[in-house]
């Protein structure tokens, strides 16, 4: 039996048909047009004004400013920056699959209290991370002082400070990407190709070498390629731990170029060293998508497979106090570090007992104004973000799966494009785009600014969710609703809305939850007035303020772990950010 | 003496309380094709993986060669690899990142078998299976079928003490199921290597194995032949599970010459004798197969009865027959079975008793 759909504003044939021979532009194409104009003021237009400014010596076309970095610096700022973003990359993956392995395949003890611990530097901003590690570390911090204590000399175990630590507070924060990325399909192997190298003769580590891992080399590589994305962009650990040292990669170099208001074309020279720096990016961006393409080894099951775990016998023991000794590291030692340092009446005062007092967060909230006023601010420019996001992500999903407009893809380039950019370089195309009035609307130092470029920022994490849900909604289930006799709009309503609905609520979070903390952008795009809570932490932790930092980072942490912990339980474990 | 030894086999879960296994006892002599056979869920997969060393009982003893390879009281268990075994896994578990050569090749590596010697036995092996040409395809360039000889290759190469196939078949579809089953017959021939064989269908048991385990609730219900657990099954369950059965529950009125002689309610004529193992079984049932079924003309035979349904199977009809003790099956020409309404006659040529 022929079906002949009626015509409607959801079937792309008829639509294109439609428009072709009526005057009017359909509502479709009036979308469309409106989704291109908001990409193009939050992406293309302020990169633009990144590249022509990049090219721009005193008014005038030139390539000066691409000289400037090697001029004052040499190499050094390039090679800072590789080398802590390879070098974390290497480190980072091998834990991150090393804890994947261990989690995933392996019976280890306690396995319930790993699982959860292991994620929770996934939830710290990674530069609350850096603070607590100094805290940890600094020439005066709770380790080296112990340690000079017990060992009576005056010199420190390890200072922080610079190159080694800037890489060892980055591994610890992005190890969970890899782990993440590799739990799902470490688990999914189906445990008969392991038996049948074991039955083969392979003892459980040959296994490991010779099956395992090489499986799951396309997810290690797309693990990779995404730390390694993460390390070049990201600013705050550097800022934290590198500064003290005069340890620049380029994020930084790019920040404190920003803020050179002496050297003329400060801002034309940052943009210049942002376009070095996504050509950087955009090496591991291109592997990753052709990483993408390529299909992933297909991992057989077969009904008899039974995911069964390895037992290490003995070993699982030493696999245990591993797995303590990273949380350790990673969540337990920074969290008591901030949390001590919070309670301490003044820096270089040892707490006791006796001395421990909460006066700074008192000062926090009733006596640093900017603070409680951070705390409004980010609430409330997460909570837009993410509504704006959640928004325009299911109408753009919407546009990309279900219709088969011509230029659907271009919106999700568009989409992509903030996304794949470091927040620094992001923070200054705002900055050159939106300086001066655009169309007789100043956005410059305003909260506005802010909301723009946490928007162009995020959408990309809601969209993915949504697109995602809804391409897996079998077309099937709203023809059946068709058949039904649903009229298409009512189909749409009453069949795709609620099975998405928990993927809008989930890209909402995974907009809202970054936006709370966020730092790069707001360290660049506030003013008096606007400030966030990642920059305040940031602004109170350069000021000197140690205890109130401490305070501060200690409250955002805990706020944000309740939040998720929250969320996870509203979700029953489905949603976790 | 036996190659492999099950004695008092057990396995318990920790979450479950019934054990999966339970006082399993076997014997597999060297080159023997034996396998386990039973409905899902009867510890089949179980049993298989403690031989393998997949799975540690939790009772008994497994010995290979005289060598103990689990044993429950001490705990001691030797890890897969050191059993020298081969497995083919139901999925095939063949390696997608490794050609059909490396695949086979593998255990001959972990052997340190040398570069040369691996080479030839390797050409060797896939020519056996039928696989010569094939060495440099990966596996998803391969069929259903081709995978499984790889699989199987892999599991013979290194010349293992026992080969353990889990439903190897079940994954490949009729026509290929069938020629498998022929090229393992003669694999196990040619290489005279012993076989321990998982499956549900009763008819791949029946015509591979030189002896079947029929395994019910985690107990080896019966061991023996295919041809004495076919006729002569010593419960109603093997009765009914192998094969198609007619039961009639009928009375012993006597014994004569090793025959019981037997009496079926509202039937005055005598019936002919059948044998049992047990001379006075619990609620006598006769079992009698739909080939065993005689038919003639209508008051010619013991029992009437009207045709219900004839279904052609191609070499013959099989007729079902509604008569006052239930509905029997018989097996009828391809050419003159009774039509449906048809009024007929029913014998048999011998029956066998059970406890019903
Ligand atoms: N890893 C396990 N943990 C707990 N129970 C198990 C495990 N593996 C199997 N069982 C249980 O033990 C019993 C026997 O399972 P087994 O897999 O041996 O059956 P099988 O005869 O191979 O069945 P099938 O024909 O479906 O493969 C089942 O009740 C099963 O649920
Ligand atoms: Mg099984």
């Amino acid at each position: 039996m022929q079906r002949v759909p009626p015509p409607t504003l959801y079937d792309s044939e008829h639509m294109r048909m439609n428009t072709a021979h009526s005057r009017r532009p359909s509502p479709l194409i009036l979308l469309f047009g409106l989704l291109l104009l908001v990409l193009v003021a939050l992406v293309v237009y302020p990169s633009a004004a990144l590249i022509q400014n990049s090219l721009t010596v005193n008014g005038r076309f030139g390539i000066e400013n691409y000289l400037y970095l090697f001029d004052q610096r040499g190499s050094a700022v390039i090679w800072n920056t590789l080398s802590v973003a390879l070098i974390t990359t290497v480190c980072a993956t091998a834990l991150g699959v090393a804890l994947a392995w261990l989690i995933g395949r392996v019976d280890v003890p306690l396995k319930a209290v790993w699982r959860v611990l292991l994620i929770v530097p996934y939830l710290i901003p990674p530069f609350i991370g850096a603070i607590a590690w100094v805290y940890l570390l600094s020439p005066v911090g709770y380790i080296n002082r112990f340690w000079m204590d017990i060992t009576g000399t005056r010199t420190p175990l390890f200072v922080i400070y610079g190159q080694a630590g800037t890489i060892l507070v980055m591994t610890l924060y992005s190890y969970p990407i890899a782990y993440l990325v590799m739990l799902g399909p470490m688990r999914q192997i189906s445990s008969a190709l392991e038996e049948a190298a074991r039955i083969s003769g392979a003892s459980a580590l040959r296994v490991l070498r010779d099956i395992t891992l090489p499986l799951l080399l396309p997810n290690m590589a797309a693990a990779a390629l995404l730390i390694f994305m993460a390390a070049l962009a990201n600013f705050g650990i550097p800022a934290v731990i590198g500064f003290p040292a005069r340890f620049f990669t380029l994020t930084n170099e790019i920040y404190v170029v920003i803020l050179n208001f002496d050297l003329p074309n400060n801002l034309q020279i940052a943009a210049a060293m942002s376009m070095q720096l996504v050509l950087i990016s955009i090496v591991p961006l291109l592997l990753l998508q052709r990483l993408g393409t390529g299909r992933t080894a297909a991992i057989v099951t077969g009904k008899s497979d039974q995911a069964l775990l390895l037992d290490l016998g003995v070993w699982k023991y030493a696999a245990a106090m591993f797995l303590a000794l990273i949380t350790l590291a990673a969540v337990i030692a920074p969290l008591l570090a901030i949390f001590a340092t919070s309670i301490t009446p003044a820096p270089g005062v040892r707490l006791t007992a006796a001395n421990a007092t909460l006066t700074h967060y008192q000062t926090l909230f009733f006596g640093i104004p900017k603070v409680p006023r951070a705390f409004f601010n980010s609430l409330m420019l997460a909570f837009s973000a993410a509504s704006v996001v959640a928004l325009l992500s299911v109408v753009i999903a919407w546009v990309t799966v279900r219709t088969r407009l011509p230029g659907r893809r271009l919106l999700e380039v568009l989409v992509m494009t903030p996304y794949a950019l470091p927040g620094t370089v992001t923070a200054l195309a705002f900055i050159l785009a939106f300086i001066r009035p655009v169309l007789g609307i100043s956005l410059y130092n305003t909260i506005w600014l802010l909301l723009l470029a946490y928007v162009a920022s995020f959408l990309a994490f809601g969209l993915r969710a949504v697109t995602g849900a809804l391409t897996n909604i079998d077309p099937a289930l709203e023809e059946a609703a068709r058949s039904a006799g649903a009229s298409p709009l009512r189909a749409f309503r009453d069949v795709v809305v609620p099975l998405v609905r928990a993927s809008i609520v989930a890209g909402w979070f995974l907009a809202f939850m970054p936006a709370l903390t966020e730092l790069t952008l707001s360290a660049l795009l506030f003013s008096v007035g606007n400030e966030t809570i990642g920059q305040v932490v940031f602004g109170l932790y350069q000021e000197g303020r140690f205890n109130p930092t401490a305070a501060l980072a200690f409250s955002v942490t805990i706020s944000v772990l309740l939040l998720s912990l929250l969320l996870s339980r509203l979700t029953g474990g489905r949603l976790l950010i | 003496m036996a190659l492999l030894e099950l004695h008092q086999l057990e396995k318990a879960y920790d979450d479950s309380h019934v054990p999966a296994v339970r006082a399993l006892t076997l014997h597999i002599a060297r080159g023997e094709f034996v396998t386990l056979l039973g409905p899902s869920g009867c510890g089949k997969t179980t049993t298989l993986r403690m031989i393998a060393g997949f799975v540690k009982p939790t009772g008994g003893l497994i010995r290979l060669d005289g060598q103990v390879l689990a044993n429950a009281a001490n705990g001691a268990c030797v890890p897969p690899e050191a059993r020298g075994m081969g497995m083919v896994f139901q999925s095939y578990a063949v390696w997608p990142h490794m050609t059909v050569a490396a695949n086979v090749a593998y255990p001959l590596k972990l052997r340190r078998t040398p570069r040369a010697e691996i080479d030839r036995r390797v050409d060797a092996m896939l020519e056996l299976v039928g696989l010569g040409g094939f060495a440099k395809r990966f596996p998803s360039q391969l069929s259903g079928g081709q995978q499984q000889r790889v699989a199987l290759a892999r599991a013979l190469i290194a010349e293992p003490r026992v080969l353990l196939l889990d439903e190897p078949l079940s994954n490949l579809d009729a026509q290929l199921r069938e020629a498998m089953r022929g090229e393992l017959i003669d694999l196990h021939r040619r290489t005279g290597v012993t076989i321990v064989y998982v499956t549900h269908d009763q008819a791949e048991a029946l015509a591979m194995s030189d002896r079947v385990v029929i395994m019910q609730q985690g107990a080896a219900l019966q061991i023996g032949t295919p041809a004495e657990v076919y006729h002569r099954p010593t419960q109603r369950f093997i009765a009914e599970f192998i094969g198609a059965a007619n039961m009639l529950p009928c009375q012993v009125s006597g014994w004569s010459a090793g025959m019981a002689q037997i009496a079926l309610p509202g039937v005055d004529a005598p019936i002919h004798a059948a044998h049992a193992l047990d001379r006075t079984p619990d609620k006598p049932l006769l079992v009698v197969r739909p080939e065993q079924v005689r038919l003639h003309e209508a008051g010619a035979g013991w029992l009437d009865g009207t045709v219900l349904r004839r279904q052609f199977l191609g070499e013959a009809h099989e007729v079902s027959i509604e008569t006052a003790h239930g509905v029997l099956r018989a097996k009828a020409g391809a050419i003159d079975a009774p039509p449906r309404g048809a009024y007929v006659g029913i014998t048999w040529e011998t029956g066998w008793l059970v406890a019903g």
